[in-house]
């Protein structure tokens, strides 16, 4: 009913029909090595990351293994969505205190230092929250300088939920101090292959 | 109810808190100014977003319905509500559907500007605001005076004492990661104990049905991820048309608000989780109006970063509560009015029309422009108060005629050199509060043009 009335008088008074602009002329011409150089610095400086380089040479769930227990020596329940053995749906982020989300992005964005996951590798929608830690890892090549390119290469609507993370969450809320780690996670480290 | 004015006078009695509040919005001004300069591309971005939301005002109906359609093919439950009233009936009866008494709800300013919060206390519903600048507020029983920054107005000396009363912190601890992280343990038991999360939008896309919420805390994820329903409120000038915009005005949106390159979290809602339900609920509340006064449409396209906040000279120095409206500062200056003109005819006038708000605004409302367009319609309305209609009635007659205008300044430059101080620094001139008058010269320019133009 008050459907009809909402869009009955947005009829009557929108003004007449205004075309799209041209979203083309945001092209990037970027080398991969300032791509990349943009992506750490941004990462790092702004959005408050560790962010480790790894040659893409090297066995990755080798070398997780050692960071992991060098850089987490207290973390004992991990929500892995790299191990395919692991049945995620099982860890009940309430009842417990999971210490690491360790996950692959398959698209990151060199302006901003953002990292998509969606619900296919989240499996649980809160596991990248509800974590103390996050642990991403990008492969280089998966990297586009804006959030223009970033939207053209996804399809936001192919899983029920998807979410760009540039890092740790914080609040300035109290008088403008910066806090890292607020409702979501307290750190977020970066590996990039 | 005191105008803006008046509460601004109460507000600056506290100079030094005063011009830490200046201060602290300015940093936050130039932290935008040096994230906008960044990229060379900053103007064509602006002027895209505007030409985008151009469009979709021109064409809001069609993305409405499409809207709509997609979300519904998505297994989302879309709700419609023409004003305040619907929208709070609305989340009502699904929360009594689903029997939910433990609410929590991200930040949103169209529940603010619907008074939800109120509404489902009345009911005996527990509501949990889980920002955190939010949370302190509402602990406070006050409004956000800054629609990113709720808190802006508040001391840490404050907040710490306002935890050890309500979440029994250390007395005289008043460090921001302590406090931050006793509210991060309490915010959590409330996430995971609630029946319903409730949000705000910041764009919902006409293509794909889906929202997009921002945020730095990630409140709105854990609400919403933890609890069996979730609730998405979106005011109808929210669309954008397709995926591809999002490009635009995630890019924007951070920079101005903040600086920062991007929110740490952008989400992307599209269906509800296994076992769960997600509602949007469409509110109008007014805006359809607003479409159609060419003079004012244009407001619409506020995106609520409150950059125009930070930059204003009158905001600022006056505290976002000293506009007792739901959106403070200059856009909310121009929005108000179209709600309640009577309520809100103050408004307009909080502002020296210097433009600031315009040039930083990212999606180039002409915020001063219309500023002074609404104080016409004040005046056609006869909504003046009389301190300003009588002197301007006076103006008018003094500048009708050039034999009284000159009389007058001539009086006038007198005065001011002779009068005692009391004579002119009174309750009638209220150019004369806290500063001191220009010296008045001894000739008016007419008269001193004629003395030296021939020299």
């Amino acid at each position: 009913m008050c459907k009809s009335a909402i869009l009955e008088i947005i009829r009557e008074n929108k003004p007449e029909l205004i075309p799209l602009p041209d979203l083309s002329v945001f092209h990037h011409n970027i080398s991969e090595t300032d791509l990349i150089a943009d992506f750490i610095r941004i990462s790092t400086e702004s959005m408050s990351n560790v962010v480790n380089i790894i040659n893409s040479e090297i066995q990755l769930d080798t070398y997780l293994k050692e960071f992991i227990a060098k850089n987490y020596p207290t973390a004992t329940i991990f929500y892995d969505t790299l191990n395919p053995k692991e049945n995620l749906d099982r860890i009940d982020f309430q009842s417990k205190t999971v210490d690491l989300f360790i996950a692959e992005s398959k698209l990151g964005v060199s302006e901003n230092g953002c990292l998509w996951l969606d619900e296919r590798i989240l499996k649980q929608r809160i596991s990248a929250f509800a974590c103390q830690h996050t642990l991403l890892i990008i492969d280089h090549k998966n990297i586009v300088p804006t959030m223009h390119q970033a939207y053209q290469k996804l399809k936001i609507e192919e899983t029920g939920y998807g979410v760009f993370i540039s890092g740790p969450s914080k609040t300035a809320d109290i008088e403008q101090s910066l806090v890292i780690g607020a409702q979501g996670a307290i750190s977020n480290t970066i590996i990039l292959i | 109810m005191s105008t803006h004015s008046e509460k601004a006078a109460v507000f600056i009695k506290d100079e030094a808190r005063t011009d830490w509040h200046d201060g602290a919005l300015w940093k936050v001004r130039q932290k935008r100014d040096d994230s906008a300069s960044q990229l060379p591309e900053w103007e064509l971005l602006r002027e895209t977003a505007s030409q985008i939301k151009d469009n979709v005002l021109s064409n809001l109906d069609n993305y409405l319905v499409q809207f709509e359609a997609e979300a519904k093919k998505n297994g989302v439950i879309v709700h419609w509500a023409e004003d305040a009233v619907a929208h709070n009936r609305i989340i009502g009866e699904i929360l009594k559907k689903h029997n939910a008494r433990k609410i929590v709800k991200s930040k949103s300013m169209l529940t603010e500007e619907c008074k939800l919060n109120d509404f489902l206390e009345s009911k005996n519903i527990e509501i949990i605001d889980t920002d955190l600048g939010e949370r302190i507020i509402q602990m406070r029983k006050e409004a956000p005076s800054h629609i990113v920054l709720p808190a802006i107005h508040i001391k840490k000396e404050e907040v710490g004492e306002l935890f050890h009363k309500e979440l029994g912190t250390e007395k005289g601890n008043s460090d921001p990661t302590y406090l931050t992280k006793a509210a991060r343990t309490h915010l959590r038991d409330k996430f995971f104990e609630a029946d319903a999360a409730i949000t705000g939008v910041n764009f919902g896309i006409a293509e794909t049905g889906g929202v997009v919420i921002c945020t730095n805390e990630g409140n709105a994820d854990m609400g919403c991820h933890s609890a069996p329903v979730q609730i998405h409120c979106m005011g109808i000038e929210k669309l954008l048309p397709k995926a591809e915009h999002l490009g635009v005005f995630t890019r924007l949106l951070a920079r101005s608000a903040t600086g920062q390159p991007s929110t740490i979290y952008t989400s992307h809602y599209h269906r509800a989780r296994q076992g769960s339900e997600m509602h949007i609920v469409i509110v109008d509340n007014g805006r359809s109006e607003l479409l159609g006064k060419e003079d004012f449409r244009n407001s619409l396209k506020c995106i609520r970063c409150g950059a125009c906040m930070n930059t204003c000279p009158i905001y600022r120095r006056s505290g976002g509560h000293s506009y007792h409206s739901t959106i403070p500062g200059p856009i909310g200056a121009i929005l108000s009015p179209n709600l309640n003109l009577t309520e809100y005819s103050d408004l307009p006038f909080a502002s020296t029309l210097c433009g600031s708000c315009s040039d930083v605004c990212p999606v180039k409302i002409n915020i001063h422009d219309q500023l002074y367009k609404w104080r016409q319609e004040i005046y056609k309305n006869n909504e003046l108060p009389k301190s300003k209609s009588i002197p301007l009635k006076i103006t008018a007659k003094v500048l009708e005629n050039p034999s009284t205008y000159n009389i007058v300044g001539k009086i006038a430059r007198s005065s001011i050199r002779s009068l005692p101080r009391f004579m002119i620094y009174n309750g009638l001139n209220a150019w004369g509060k806290q500063r001191e008058l220009p010296e008045a010269p001894n000739e008016s320019f007419k008269e001193w043009y004629k003395m030296n133009r021939d020299v």
